[in-house]
């Protein structure tokens, strides 16, 4: 029998039950014909009105993509639409329907294939990602003229589950709206952006599953389990009500965490800490605001950045950050600078590929070498300020003089801005990420030219233990609960409240139910998370009193190794249960 | 009429230059523009200036030169056009 139980990785939790709906990528089969006289013309106007359709289509999307993600991101379907329009494709292909007298699909597919190779065996890595768009366009084109509708995913009559290769940035962009009920990839990781964005659009979704679109038909009944990764085709009636069953109870759980949406984060002894959310792009402020989020604690800004040949202007960005500023006023935002490693940019700034990116030119560094770069962020940011409440956190900081650095860039920025006659908010704070050990051990030192800190614990973990959790054969290694990384984390929030200042968390750890009190006992003042993981984290806070969080720090604190100190939380959980 | 022009921009004909080149030729409708990158080591291919995959696979770079050819029957829009790409590569496409 095939297998019908797939294991993925978990990309976005959440069980959903449903008709697969596979969005096809793979080649077509392309039938050589040899046309008669009279067919020739005819040939050649089906070619056209395919041509047609496919420029509505990516009217359709640039539409899209304009209103939500602006101008800058639909210049490249600008650039598609003119490819179809373009003499060399268009022209040559109807002389050789003349000529040779076969049918369109078979010239019109050698044509695009001859152009994309031309671009894909060019020296330079920006054309020859040029060649794989034109080979794209080939294939929205050919669907049109074999008549297999592309799914356009705004014109979905019954909920579906998306099935996939891969998504591209405008595939997920449609998603929000449409009857998606969920989405499984062959491609992508835990920390991919698809994967990203499926947490924060709350979706559920499996990433990294090698071949399913191979074992998956459309309209096969399909059960995706967000939370384990497991996706099962055409279940048995037995395996089906047991997840029916189980889906209902969380949707309960759903619903009882949805009521504690106005309620704060307080613990039964009077502690009140902030929960806010990390997002990615400003659609998500919606959502942070429906879990109950108090404010923004992580704008990731570089998606204004990706995806595009050029930078950033000044305007667009302030656009962008004032857009946010408001959204989420009467609470804050906290946009972290450029937090990119300088590969990501290359093509903009030049720089060249580093043997180990990890440790190389990224966050701050880069910024503080590419200084108008960092300037015009800063600017843009500033004159977004007096729409609402900003704060602004230098990503990747190691030693206390980078931030030396970066504010009096900051102070020179505001100079310029008061000659200028711009407003902006004086009180603008400035704080910085805490996600190497070496700012991890200073934070005494840094806490003093801040306003805040915040404890990036992805990069913590990875930088204390060496260890990339992307790589299969080390990632067992990474543990948030390691001795090293809590006694990091604690020191860091002692000497943040030694110095007067608040101290935030905004990695992975900051949305995890088991961790909560242990970051509540060491004195967190803000944790910051996906949207999706608020309401369980308030729960677990208003659950509990300081002194049971601090007893618990006290004692895991003395305990050597991450095992026993999992099998002390597991045993604080049952005892919380029950 | 034909010019050599140096590339200004950073990026050089990338899509977004290119597409704005195309944009303003094709407004061009009886004039025909061949374009083709001076290179010392090799005389580059010539491209139709209205074909958008022609200009990319030019593949030129930030500091290249282009000689651009413009030939049709009526001189005053075969200038007009010569001075409005001139504009366009002086003004970096618009790119900062």
């Amino acid at each position: 029998m095939e297998k019908i139980i797939h294991h993925g990785i978990a990309a976005s939790p959440g069980i959903v039950i449903g008709k697969a709906l596979i969005l096809s990528q793979e080649d077509f089969c392309i039938k050589m014909r040899k046309l008669q006289d009279k067919e020739i013309e005819q040939e050649i106007i089906r070619f056209q009105e395919a041509l047609n359709t496919t420029k509505q289509e990516l009217i359709a999307i640039r539409d899209k993509v304009n209103g939500r993600l602006g101008t800058k991101h639909a210049t490249i379907f600008e650039a598609y639409l003119l490819v179809l329009d373009d003499p060399m494709l268009v022209k040559e292909t109807i002389a050789k329907i003349r000529k040779e007298r076969m049918n369109v699909e078979y010239v019109f597919s050698q044509t695009i294939s001859k152009f994309a190779h031309v671009f894909t065996s060019m020296g330079d890595e920006y054309l020859r990602e040029r060649g794989r768009d034109i080979q794209d366009l080939g294939k929205r084109v050919l669907h049109n003229l074999l008549g297999e509708k592309k799914h356009s995913l705004s014109q979905l009559k019954e909920e579906v589950i998306i099935i996939a290769n891969d998504l591209t940035p405008s595939d997920t962009v449609q998603m929000r709206e449409e009857k998606i009920l969920g989405f499984i990839t062959n491609m992508g990781g835990k920390t991919s952006h698809t994967a990203i964005m499926a947490q924060s659009l709350g979706i559920p979704a499996i990433v990294g599953l090698k071949d399913i679109t191979a074992k998956v038909k459309t309209g096969d009944e399909i059960i995706l389990d967000g939370y384990e990764g497991i996706v099962v085709i055409n279940p048995v009636r037995s395996l089906l009500e047991e997840y029916e069953k189980r889906n209902k109870k969380y949707i309960e759980i759903k619903k009882q965490l949805h009521k504690l949406k106005d309620l704060p984060a307080v613990t039964l002894d009077g502690r009140e800490v902030q929960l806010v959310a990390n997002i990615e792009i400003p659609d998500e402020v919606e959502l942070a605001l429906e879990s109950g989020a108090t404010g923004i604690g992580l704008f990731r800004t570089e998606f204004i950045y990706l995806n595009r040949a050029d930078l950033p202007g000044e305007e667009e960005q302030t656009r962008v950050y004032r857009n946010i500023a408001k959204k989420i006023a009467p609470h804050s935002v906290v946009l972290r600078t450029l937090d990119l490693g300088g590969d990501k940019l290359s093509e903009q700034l030049g720089t060249n590929t580093e043997t180990n990116p990890f440790l190389g030119l990224r966050g701050i560094r880069l910024c503080l070498k590419y200084q108008d770069l960092f300037r015009a962020q800063l600017r843009a940011i500033l004159q977004a300020s007096t729409s609402g409440k900003i704060k602004i956190m230098y990503p990747m900081i190691s030693t206390v003089e980078e931030i030396k650095k970066a504010n009096h860039i900051l102070d020179q920025v505001k100079d310029e801005l008061k000659k200028e006659h711009i407003d902006f908010d004086k009180d603008l704070e400035v704080g910085a990420m805490i996600e190497t050990p070496s700012a991890a051990l200073t934070a005494d030192v840094i806490a003093r030219e801040v306003d805040f800190l915040s404890i990036g614990s992805n990069d913590l973990i990875q930088y204390t233990i060496a260890v990339d959790r992307g790589n299969e054969n080390v990632a067992y290694l990474y543990e948030p609960l390691h001795p090293s990384i809590l006694r990091q984390i604690k020191y860091v929030i002692e000497a943040g409240h030694r110095a007067g200042k608040l101290v935030g968390m905004c990695g992975e750890m900051a949305g995890e139910p088991e961790l909560a009190l242990i970051l509540l006992g060491m004195g967190l003042d803000e944790f910051s998370m996906g949207s999706a993981n608020i309401p369980k984290i308030k729960k677990v806070i208003r659950e509990a009193t300081m002194n049971q969080a601090k007893g618990i720090v006290n004692k895991i604190l003395d305990l050597p190794t991450v095992e026993a100190i999992k099998k002390l939380i597991k045993q604080t959980h049952i005892r919380n249960e029950e | 009429m034909e010019k050599n022009i140096e590339l200004k921009n950073r990026l050089g004909l990338h899509a977004r230059p290119a597409a704005l080149f195309v944009r303003l030729t094709n407004q061009y409708k009886q004039i025909k523009i061949k374009v083709r990158v001076l290179r010392s080591e090799e005389e580059s291919e010539e491209v139709d200036g209205k074909s958008i995959m022609g200009l990319m696979m030019l593949a030129a770079e930030a500091g290249s030169r282009l000689l651009v050819k413009i030939s049709g029957d009526k001189d005053k829009e075969e200038e007009e056009l010569m001075t409005r790409i001139e504009e366009l590569i002086a003004g970096k496409f618009g790119e900062e």
